[in-house]
Parts: C-alpha cells; structure tokens; sequence
C-alpha cells in the first residue's frame, strides 16, 4: 500500500517537472529536429519522404508483387500504412531513446539536468515524422473512397498507449546503456526481429490458432491492431477489453520498472559518462 | 553598506562524498540493481565532513591544493551529484560555471547556445530575448556567436559562458577555476562585475590565484583531501595556505588520511601566532643540495643560505620596506686566493631581478678564506617595492676576477620567498611618486 502511495506521488512529480520544463521539452525536441537535417538542402523534407518512400517499398512489394488482397474492403496499401504508422513511431522512439543520455554528456555531467526527460524528448520530436504519417494515412484514405469515421478519433487513445510502452522500455534500455554500451546495439537487433516477428507486413490470421495466442501476447500487436482498427476495421477499443486491460498490465509493468531503474542508475552517470 | 541577512545562502553539514572506484562499469550496474546490494567496489573520499554555513551576499573563496576536493563540494552545491552522507542547504537560483562550456551544445552556434542556457535555467525565450544583447556585448567574441561552438577556442568559451552565467540573475554564483583560461583584460571585466554582483548574490569562488582570493572574497575557505582545514579571513588563510605549498609538504593530513589533529594544531597555532605578531613565520629551510640545481669546480662548498630579519629569524614572506640579511655559509675545502661572492633575486618567471657580486680585497677578510674554514657571508638590505610572487635567491661563491673567474660553487634557486604586496602592482616594483594636478593656463 505504502508503495503504490509512493509511486502515485513519484509519477505526480513526474507529470508537475514536464509540466514546468515544458518549455525545455519544447526547445530540446525542436532542435533534435533541427540537428537532423542542419546542412541537408531538402531538409525537413526528409520527413515526408521517408515515410512516402517506405509505404510504397513495402506496397510494390507485398501488394503489387506478392499480390496480398485487400482487407475488409480495404486497399492492403492502407491497411499496411496504418499498421506502418504505429511501428515507426515506436520503433523510431525506442531506438533514439536508448542513445539519449550517451549522446548528451554535456547535459548530464557538469549541470543538475533532469535526464528522466530525454525521452519524453525523442517522444515530442518523433511526433512530427508521426504526424506526416498520419496525414498520408488519411489521404490514402479520402483518396479511396474509404470512410473516415469517428473511430479513427481512436488513434488518440492508441497513441497514448504506444507512448506509454516506449517511454517504460525507453527509460530501462537508455538508463542501462550508459554502463553497458551494447545496450544500443542489442535494442536495435530486437526491434529488427520484432518488426518481422509482429503481425505488421502480414496479417496474424495466416498463422495457426496456437501461435496467434502467443503472438497477441507481444504488447506491440494491441497497438498496431488497435491502429488498424480506428482507420480499417472500425471497431471501437472497448470490445476488446481482455486484451486491453492485459496490455496495459505489461505497459505499467514495464513503466514502474523502467522508472524506478532509472532512478536509481541516474545519479551514476555523471561518474560513468 | 550591504544589508546584512542572517539568512544562509548555502549551508553544508557534515558533508561526505565517497566514489566507488570501480574495476568496469558492468559492475557498478551490477551492483546497482543487485537485489542484495553486493558490493564491487573500493571506496575513495573525496569529501569527508564537511560543514560551513554561508550567509547570504558574500564572495567565498574556496582554495586548496589538487585534489582536495574543491570540485566536488561545488557540484554537490549545484546539485550535479548527490552527497554520499550530509545535508546540503541551498536557498535559490544557482548558476555556475563548473566547466568551460556545460551545457553548451558544441555543434550549436553561440546564439543557439545562450537561448538554450537559458531555457535550461528556467527562462522563457522572451527573457532571455531581452538579456541577449548585454550577454552577447560582455563575452566579446564578436561575428563568433554565429559560429558553432565547437570552432571556438576555450578563451572564447569561457567568456561566453561566463558571460551567461551572470546574466541569468542568480542568487548563488559558483565558479570553478574557469576564469584562469581568459586573458587579463577579460579577468579584470570579470572581477569588475563580481564585484558589482556582491550586492546582490553569494558567489562561491574557488582559485589557485592568491591575489584573487585576497582582493575579492570576504571569507576563505581551506579544503585538503577533502577535510576543511579551517574558514575565515582570506588574508590569514591565503597567508598560512602559501606557507603550506612553499613548504614543500603541503601535508595537512598524514598519509592514511587520518587527520593529523596535533600537528595541524601545533603549525596552525604557531603560524597564526606568529601573524597575529606581525609577519615574522617561524620555519626552516636548509639548503639540500641534492634537491637543487648547483654547480662549481668545488674549492669551496655553499653549505646553508637564509633569509633572516631584524631579529635574527628566518624569513618566508617578505614586505616591501624590510630590513633583511642574506646569510650563507660555505666550508672552504682549499683556500681562495681571490674570493668573489655574490647573490641574485629572480622573479617566478626566472628573470632576474636583481644581482651582486663583490671582490674580496681586504687583508682581513682575505685572511679568512684559509682551507679548511667555515666562512659566512651575510648580505645585509632593505627589501624593495617588488610586485607580489615567489622570488628565488640564487648564492654563489668564486675565485678569480671578474673577467677572469672560476665559479668554485653556485647555487641556482637555493631557496625562494614570497613577497606579499597589498595592493597588485602592474609591472615588476613600484616607486615613490606624487601626483600634481593644475589647470594649463595658455
């Protein structure tokens, strides 16, 4: 009991730093955009093009090549997409979180800076490429003929869980990498596997009952599901209250846990860095 | 007249930081997340009971030798580590200037840098819109805060920094040893503005500079391995700290790191007495000739040198005005038929400042260069108005004439004194001099 009061207060605190840094959080994501595409001539450009260039990758070669038909009466390049959207917002997270405070020395070592923030960081500047995703997403939509209903409004409430579970695993993997530098190298072979290992290019129906069971049991697939069902399958998220609330079992799990580590390996890294 | 408030603005209490030293960074996350807090680690202290109360709109100098632990107890202030054991008290905004360039991006320009600085100090864009210009004029680097950061040199970053540092209306100041990297003409516009802050915040100041200490602080406080040695008036403190390094010990504590309670309490006691009478330091110093620098074909041989005053003691420190004796003895390991001795000063640059020499002619005084004597040469003089640092005395004893002589022995730097000078001089020594002013009636 006296734990969960602890938590509670902790995570309070926590929402009270991001509300009064916000500036901070706001200038910081603002320049990690910047830093990407400082010196390029197409510059932010980028960020349309490389979502543009994958879905059409990715539709030549399973929808025009491999011939994969259309899902619920919807085009497979839209189907795709929305699965696309959620897994590149994720996996972009993750993956840039872990390196965070490595790639900030200047910030952790000589000056009290609440690294917690870092990844809610990578979050807000992850927004922007999700964003473009999610308009190319609703033209392909409006382009088609496809209606755009209220459960797309869903893709809220999906997001918040995608940021949540990126933010736990975020703080565990960039906490740990500090010590254990392959941290990074490791994070990004699993999210490699996990892209094929996640019902995302294909659909989890081609596989057998048994194996479903266990692949609904990768946190990952609520939320691509969950995306897929606010663009496609239109179905509102409470129907599917078992795995939600598993779901958000796994992702407080792994928030409480990648807190409470980064908490206590926080006031290391200045020795280690 | 500052308004004296009796409120702190730092205060420490019985500080203690321990580091782990690790054999690799695997095990300090293993011990970290080990559930049964196993430990890995061999234990280093870089602070150990500290405790000072600093109240608020004072300039604090903190000295103390290479690892004494200056550094860490102002980043436990600035709340960049946390103390191993202790309470630290800290009333208000802290800016400070730990290392060149913290938190400064170097792939950003300077402009980026100085909004980000002050985003990180909680200002929004609009205030820091409104310091910029002041900031931008005072560091002085010109067209550069255009630039990257990364193509600055550290002059350039330190004055940038600085510069930041002071504009984001800090209650506590703490700066690091950053400004010896400026030149002199920046450090003075520094300290000119440290002064004019006094009023308004507490600036913790750490140095090796003495004079620095000396013209700005009005506390002082000694740290050595990580114990405070004592806290008071920066004259005092600056005085017994200078004995300490030109003893050549330096040594507080003794080697295990205990504190030596009755040594420190005999020197301490004995030179604070001995400054509460004036300036005369008791203390020793006998030529080593295997520690120093000598030459000669060996007829006669410099056995000690010293610098005594009216009263016969050795002196360390030296004021302008002081009436002192050059006494060096030699042993004479043959006889000399045409003695020349002689003595230098040179400045801690080593230019000499000043030399003689002087043939021995008389019959008597000739008489005592006979083999086997004990001869001493004592060199009497008034101290001049030399500008404030070591100076070295150089002894030395030949045979011959002066365009003809053989250096029987020569002692570069046989021992050095510290010349203590109020007031800073520009150039090497000051002269008497009167100032008239009149109108031009043309």
């Amino acid at each position: 009991m006296i734990r969960l009061k602890g938590l509670c207060r902790a995570f309070i605190e926590f929402v009270r730093l991001l509300f009064d840094r916000r500036q901070l959080i706001w200038e910081m994501a603002r320049r990690d955009l910047l830093q990407k595409y400082v010196g390029s001539r197409v510059g932010l450009l980028w960020t349309v093009i490389h979502p543009l260039s994958l879905i059409f990758i990715f539709w030549f070669v399973f929808g025009f090549g491999l011939k994969a038909q259309p899902v619920a009466d919807v085009p497979f390049s839209i189907w795709l997409t929305a699965g696309l959207a959620a897994w590149f917002s994720f996996s972009e997270i993750v993956a840039e979180s872990t390196g965070v405070i490595v790639s900030n020395p200047h910030l952790i070592k000589k000056i009290n800076f609440p690294s917690q923030i870092l990844p809610v960081v990578k979050i807000v500047s992850s927004m922007v490429n999700h964003l473009v995703f999610l308009t190319l997403l609703v033209i392909m939509l409006l382009a088609n003929g496809v209606p755009v209903t209220f459960f797309v409004l869903q893709v809220i409430y999906y997001y918040c869980c995608l940021v949540l579970l990126a933010l736990g695993i975020s703080w565990l993997t960039s906490a740990i990498n500090v010590f254990v530098r392959d941290v990074s190298q490791i994070v990004q072979l699993v999210l490699q596997v996990m892209f094929w290992a996640t019902p995302i290019i294909w659909d989890i129906k081609i596989m057998p009952e048994n194996v479903q069971m266990i692949l609904r049991l990768n946190p990952i697939y609520y939320i691509i599901h969950g995306y897929r069902e606010a663009f496609v399958y239109c179905r509102p998220f409470w129907l599917d209250l078992g795995s939600g609330l598993y779901f958000w079992c796994v992702t407080l799990f792994l928030l409480v846990v990648g807190a409470l580590v980064f908490r206590r390996l926080k006031w290391h890294f200045p020795d280690v860095l | 007249m500052k308004e004296f408030c009796n409120e702190s603005a730092v205060k420490v209490t019985g500080l203690s930081k321990s580091y782990h030293l690790y054999d690799s960074s695997k095990d300090r996350l293993k011990e970290a997340l080990h559930p049964f807090k196993k430990k890995y680690y061999k234990e280093f202290y870089a602070l150990r009971d500290v405790s000072f109360d600093l109240p608020k709109g004072q300039v604090y100098g903190i000295i103390g030798f290479n690892g004494s632990g200056k550094s860490t107890l102002l980043k436990i202030i600035c709340g960049v580590t946390k103390p191993t054991s202790g309470q630290v008290e800290v009333r208000g905004r802290v800016s400070a200037l730990l290392e060149l360039g913290a938190g400064f991006n170097p792939e950003f320009t300077g402009r980026q840098n100085v909004y980000f600085s002050g985003i990180l100090a909680g200002f929004s864009r609009s205030e820091m819109q409104l310091r910029y210009d002041d900031i931008v004029t005072f560091a002085d680097i010109g067209d550069f805060v255009e630039q990257p950061v990364k193509s600055y040199s550290s002059g350039m970053v330190m004055r940038l920094a600085f510069s930041v540092a002071i504009h984001v209306d800090p209650d506590i100041l703490v700066i690091d040893e950053a400004l010896a990297v400026g030149d002199a003409k920046f450090r003075h516009k520094c300290m000119a503005r440290i002064r004019v802050l006094k009023d308004k915040c507490t600036i913790l100041f750490v140095s090796h500079d003495m004079n620095a200490i000396l013209s700005l602080c009005d506390r002082a406080l000694w740290l050595d391995r990580g114990r405070m040695v004592m806290s008071g008036e920066p004259k005092e403190i600056a005085r017994l700290y200078t004995e300490a390094t030109y003893e050549g010990t330096g040594k507080v504590f003794n080697r295990n790191g205990a504190f030596a309670q009755e040594t420190l309490t005999t020197e301490i006691s004995q030179l604070a007495a001995a400054v509460d009478q004036g300036d005369n330091v008791v203390s020793s110093t006998l030529v080593e000739e295997a520690r120093v620098d000598s030459f000669g074909t060996g007829k006669a041989k410099i056995i000690s040198s010293r610098l005594v005053g009216v009263n016969g003691e050795t002196k360390k420190n030296v004021f302008c005005g002081d009436q002192l004796s050059l006494i060096f003895s030699m042993q004479l390991k043959e006889s000399l038929e045409r003695p020349i001795v002689g003595f230098g000063v040179a400045d801690r640059l080593g230019l000499m400042v000043m030399g003689f020499h002087d043939l021995i002619t008389s019959d008597r005084e000739l008489e005592l260069f006979i083999q086997g004597n004990v001869v001493e040469v004592k060199y009497s003089f008034v101290w001049p108005d030399l500008n404030s640092g070591t100076y070295a005395f150089t002894v030395a004893i030949a045979d011959g004439v002066i365009e003809d002589h053989k250096q029987q022995h020569w002692i570069h730097e046989a021992f050095v004194v510290n010349c203590i000078r109020e007031k800073p001089l520009h150039g090497m020594f000051g002269v008497e001099y009167s100032l008239d002013l009149q109108l031009n009636s043309k």
